[in-house]
């Protein structure tokens, strides 16, 4: 099929370059949703708001709700972009919480496994907030964060 | 030696692969169950150190620490909070402890405010936050006036404010976009310093703190007023506490200090016969520590600090020459549960009674 090495050469970097325009968008453009119960009255907040709500600072809504915090047991892609895009690091934002629950009483957050399981717990539980792939919002309100239905 | 090091790896093992998520939780968060289970190492060199005889050095498992809390929503805007502490210390004192650290309910409409009835740690400067918490701090010993395995001098124990039995109103005002003042104010009962010594049923506290709050600063101001009455009915004493603490964030560094002055003064009762002002002399001590930490990445932490005390009390063997350590260790968690800490130090006491020495400290903290 390929009269030289050469031109094996040149069909194998020509492969590879088709192979890194089909997954290099699909990895960049997986961006992050933040989402709510849909009976939270809440529809928009700022990142600002949001790093109080994920360090503890903050335990209720602006329309008083209280706050559950859901979260991911483990590293995953969405976890990791989520606290990429919050500019903290998770392990930072841990410590902040447990001082909170330890000093003033704040829930422990729910933890899961998948994206998936988020969106579930979130679809079902009043006052929860958590991030998801932004495709698997699910049933759940994606609320806005400076104006945008995606951070990243 | 060879054996306790031997031991201290078991426990460290078994608590890694004995770890689990936080370990109850109900659906509607009316019931949460956590808290963390910690073994602490160290070892001493030559014989200064008060709990170790002679030799050159000597090594002990000193405390053992498991903390429980249970947490909830018993309704909208009011929730409970009870705090259990378990340590096991050897050493001469060789005893084990339980303490009801906290036991509160609050009234809480909103984060601006919130009014607490119970039981509750005293907002006062930055350790009283994270008090005897293992997981709230970077190092293995904390500053001298909380480490409470007898290291260092009975009279620095009067520095701290630590819990009250009343009632605090606290919140977090937002000043600006980013800033916010937190506040808190409480009157109550105090178990304070020398409980032997004093009647706890009779001592009064007042205090609170301010500070201003942004992601990367914080300034705060702790005053504390105690009036605690001697069992002998003899005399009364009143301290007096100010602490001005900070936190500094600079990328991956972050810094902690605190400030604390207390100013004791005492009288005799009236009616009171024999009072002996030899025991109750009047004194101011000083306290200071900082330490800098640095997050080399999520599992890597080091660090390396500083703290003195100094007291003019005349009856201290300490009068007037300041007790300073400084130390530096590293923290890694190996994973978001675990946290494994080590760290030396250097006592530059420098007294008859208490010459120079090293101390190594080695800890396992799980959280569950």
């Amino acid at each position: 099929m390929y009269h030289s090495p050469r031109q094996y050469r040149i069909a194998c970097i020509g492969f590879a370059l088709v192979v890194l325009c089909l997954v290099c968008p699909t990895t960049a453009m997986a961006q992050v949703s933040i989402i709510v119960n849909k009976a939270n009255s809440v529809s928009s907040l700022s990142m600002g708001d949001l790093k109080g709500i994920f360090t503890g600072d903050v335990t209720k809504f602006s329309n008083g709700t209280n706050i559950t915090i859901v979260t991911y047991k483990s590293e995953t892609p969405t976890r990791k972009k989520f606290y990429d895009a919050l500019g903290k690091k998770y392990s930072e934002c841990q410590a902040a919480i447990l001082k909170r629950m330890m000093n003033d009483g704040l829930k422990p957050p729910a933890t899961f496994e998948s994206d998936d399981d988020v969106a579930a717990f979130v679809a079902k539980t009043p006052g929860a907030i958590g991030f998801v792939a932004a495709t698997s919002a699910g049933s759940a309100k994606v609320v806005t964060i400076d104006g945008k239905k995606q951070i990243d | 030696m060879k054996y306790s090091f031997r031991s201290f790896g078991l426990l460290v093992a078994f608590l890694i692969f004995s770890v689990s998520d936080v370990l109850a939780q109900d659906d509607e968060f009316k019931l949460n169950i956590f808290g963390n289970i910690a073994t602490n190492f160290y070892g001493f060199t030559k014989n200064n150190a008060p709990y170790l005889s002679n030799g050159n050095l000597k090594a002990t498992f000193l405390l053992q620490q498991a903390n429980l809390y249970f947490s909830g929503n018993v309704a909208s805007d009011w929730k409970y909070f009870v705090e259990f502490t378990f340590q096991a210390e050897s050493g001469p004192a060789n005893q084990i402890m339980f303490h009801a650290h906290q036991a509160w309910v609050e009234y809480r409409p909103s984060d601006e405010f919130g009014l607490r009835i119970g039981r509750t740690l005293c907002p006062f400067g930055f350790f009283n936050a994270v008090h005897s918490r293992p997981a709230l701090y970077w190092m293995v010993f904390r500053p001298m006036p909380y480490e409470e395995t007898g290291l260092t001098s009975d009279e620095i124990e009067g520095m701290r404010s630590e819990f009250s039995n009343g009632l605090m109103v606290s919140g977090a005002l937002p000043l600006t976009s980013g800033v916010k003042l937190d506040y808190g104010a409480y009157v109550g009962n105090t178990e304070n310093v020398n409980g032997f010594q004093y009647d706890l049923s009779s001592t009064k506290k007042f205090g609170g703190r301010l500070a201003v709050r942004s992601e990367y600063i914080t300034v705060g101001i702790s005053p504390v007023f105690n009036n605690i009455v001697a069992v002998d009915n003899q005399a009364q004493r009143n301290s007096t506490l100010i602490a001005v603490d900070g936190t500094f964030k600079l990328g991956n560094f972050t810094l902690i200090g605190e400030y604390v002055n207390a100013a004791r003064s005492f009288s005799a009762l009236a009616g009171s016969t024999g009072f002996n002002a030899r025991n109750y002399t009047e004194h101011t001590d000083n306290f200071f520590f900082a330490s800098l930490g640095y997050d080399v990445n999520e599992r890597w932490l080091v660090f390396a600090g500083i703290e003195s005390f100094s007291t003019n009390n005349p009856s201290s063997s300490y009068v007037n020459k300041a007790q300073t350590s400084v130390d530096a260790g590293v923290n890694f968690r190996p994973s978001d549960r675990i946290l494994l800490k080590a760290e030396i130090s250097h006592h530059l006491f420098n007294t008859a009674t208490r010459p120079t020495y090293q101390s190594l400290g080695m800890s396992a903290v799980v959280s569950f």
